[in-house]
């Protein structure tokens, strides 16, 4: 056999090993083409080298993808139109809540934006049902997107279920426990983020605890982070003529790890406005972040606190964690945790 | 060096690697699952080590050598469950085939030979590369028998690669300009 030859059975066997279709046989045999010669080596490293670039983190090429998914239909759900759209709305909503604080009409900026090809860019609150799967259903993600926005997607698919839930005027949840207050209703999902101690963390109060999911890394950026939705608070039955703010406080720790790890926590208060199935827009957002200390013995207190722009119709509160520079791309196993979340909604007639 | 604390040269080394490291692992461990648990406990045996490195060592060296002894390791423990290489390929592969030094070259160059697939390719290619779709997966998604998904697929890595190797000098002398 000459060496093309034994190239295309090598290339064949490589394909077959790294798809995991080859039989003991095709193993045993790819093998002995391997220890040929050192150019079969080579050549095996070339492929299972390009495997790695495509398969691993190939950020350029997946622009490529975003491009062409238009055309093609077999995926159910659009996955990169999302990931593009979300990319698009987090811009949008940069710009919506700047022009909002200028005084321009809101409707106005979204259709500005949105109206000339983008027709999925309201993806992330304006979307209705099952366009976003929750988090636990949805599909894989492609991992080369930032994983800032990776994480928003999934945060927000979750509170613009809360909050359809909330409008539907439902009373239970799967992944949430519905609130009945006096003048407003709030989905908390704390006690479903719940865990009793681990990682050598005990509950500041209490048996349990809320931890955060697994951060989504991103490779090109060096970017770790989770977001998660910890409460959404429907305050469309209060008085037009009422002034509100809201405080809200959590306690934050993470699990120790082998190497140092700089863990950056930020707790958010955000208002949304939008007539009950239309869209939904941001009014304004406050943050406020703080930087975990490695003794996981210690809780560290963030607060959070916001005046309740007018016409606010919800208010999410959210939590971020979040890790950047190369100690991300190092495995995070020992989790990040909150407990004692409390919010405070003030309310006074003007 | 303080205890506990990663300099940062390491961890841009270390970083540097990864996507090497990982194709060093996966071409002795050719599960995509196994290469990935393999590569984050190399990662973290590597930090855990970060004092012992000595700063004029040849780091990729140093690192695929625990890699080797983490895949030696992983390949006793399911000897009897995975169907896998055996000790004797360990030893044959060498380093310098995952040399991370030209990646970015390479990286560019698959770019431009990955947008000159054809769309039918393009459209196995996206599914089983970055949306991680089993074969049975993809046969039924595109609806082509899974004999037929695994061909195109051996054509699609072929492709690459010959194509790669035909666009690296271009793209090297591109970036040197």
């Amino acid at each position: 056999m000459n060496t093309p030859q034994l190239h295309e059975e090598l290339d064949c066997l490589t394909s077959k090993t790294l798809d995991e279709v080859a039989t003991p046989a095709d193993l045993e045999r790819l093998e002995e083409l391997i220890k040929m010669s050192k150019s079969m080596r080579k050549r095996y490293a070339s492929l299972v080298m390009q495997e790695s670039l495509l398969h691993w983190e190939t950020g350029e090429v997946t622009d490529f993808v975003e491009e062409t998914k238009a055309e093609k239909k077999i995926i159910n759900f659009p996955l990169f139109a999302s990931a593009a759209a979300a990319i698009v709305a987090l811009l949008s909503a940069w710009g919506l809540s700047k022009q909002f604080l200028q005084g321009t009409n809101p409707t106005q900026i979204a259709s500005d934006n949105f109206e000339s090809n983008q027709p999925a860019v309201k993806a992330v609150f304006a979307q209705k049902g099952n366009t976003f799967d929750s988090p636990s259903n949805s599909p894989q993600l492609p991992f080369t997107m930032e994983a800032e926005v990776l994480s928003e997607i999934r945060n927000k698919a979750v509170t613009v279920s809360a909050i359809e839930l909330l409008e539907s005027g439902k009373r239970f949840d799967d992944g949430a426990i519905v609130k009945v207050e006096e003048k407003f209703v709030s989905l908390d999902r704390t006690e479903h983020l719940s865990v009793p101690a681990e990682n050598g963390i005990l509950p500041m109060e209490g048996i349990g605890m809320i931890k955060l999911s697994g951060m989504v890394v991103n490779v090109d950026t060096q970017t770790a982070e989770v977001q998660e939705t910890l409460q959404v608070v429907d305050i469309r039955d209060l008085s037009p003529r009422t002034a509100s703010s809201i405080d809200a406080e959590i306690s934050l720790n993470k699990g120790a790890t082998a190497y140092p790890q700089t863990t950056e926590f930020e707790l958010s208060v955000e208002a949304l406005k939008g007539q009950e199935g239309q869209d939904k827009y941001s009014l304004g957002y406050s943050t406020n972040s703080l930087i975990a200390d490695a003794d996981h013995a210690t809780w560290e207190s963030l607060t959070s606190s916001f005046v309740v722009p007018e016409g606010a119709d919800f208010l999410v509160v959210s939590l971020t964690a979040r890790i950047e520079g190369p100690e991300s791309l190092l495995p995070n196993p020992s989790g990040n945790y909150a407990d004692s979340f409390r919010v405070n909604l003030s309310t006074v007639v003007r | 060096m303080e205890e506990n604390t990663i300099p940062f040269e390491y961890s841009r080394k270390l970083t540097a690697i990864q996507r090497s490291l990982y194709a060093y692992i996966l071409s002795l461990l050719p599960h995509r699952s196994d290469a990935e648990d393999i590569l984050q406990e190399t990662n973290l045996i590597l930090c855990k080590k970060a004092r012992e490195y000595k700063q004029d060592g040849h780091f990729q060296g140093w690192a695929f050598r625990i890699a080797r002894y983490q895949i030696m390791a992983h390949m006793t423990k399911s000897r009897r469950s995975k169907i896998h290489f055996s000790n004797e390929l360990v030893d044959a592969m060498a380093e310098e085939d995952f040399d991370s030094t030209n990646l970015n070259i390479t990286q560019k160059a698959l770019q431009i030979c990955y947008d000159l697939l054809p769309e039918h390719m393009q459209l196995i290619a996206r599914l089983r590369f970055k949306e991680d779709k089993t074969l049975r997966d993809i046969s039924s998604l595109v609806n082509r028998p899974l004999g037929s998904v695994s061909a195109t697929l051996h054509r699609i890595r072929q492709n690459l690669v010959n194509c790669v190797q035909r666009k690296t000098p271009g793209v090297e002398a591109e970036m040197d300009a």
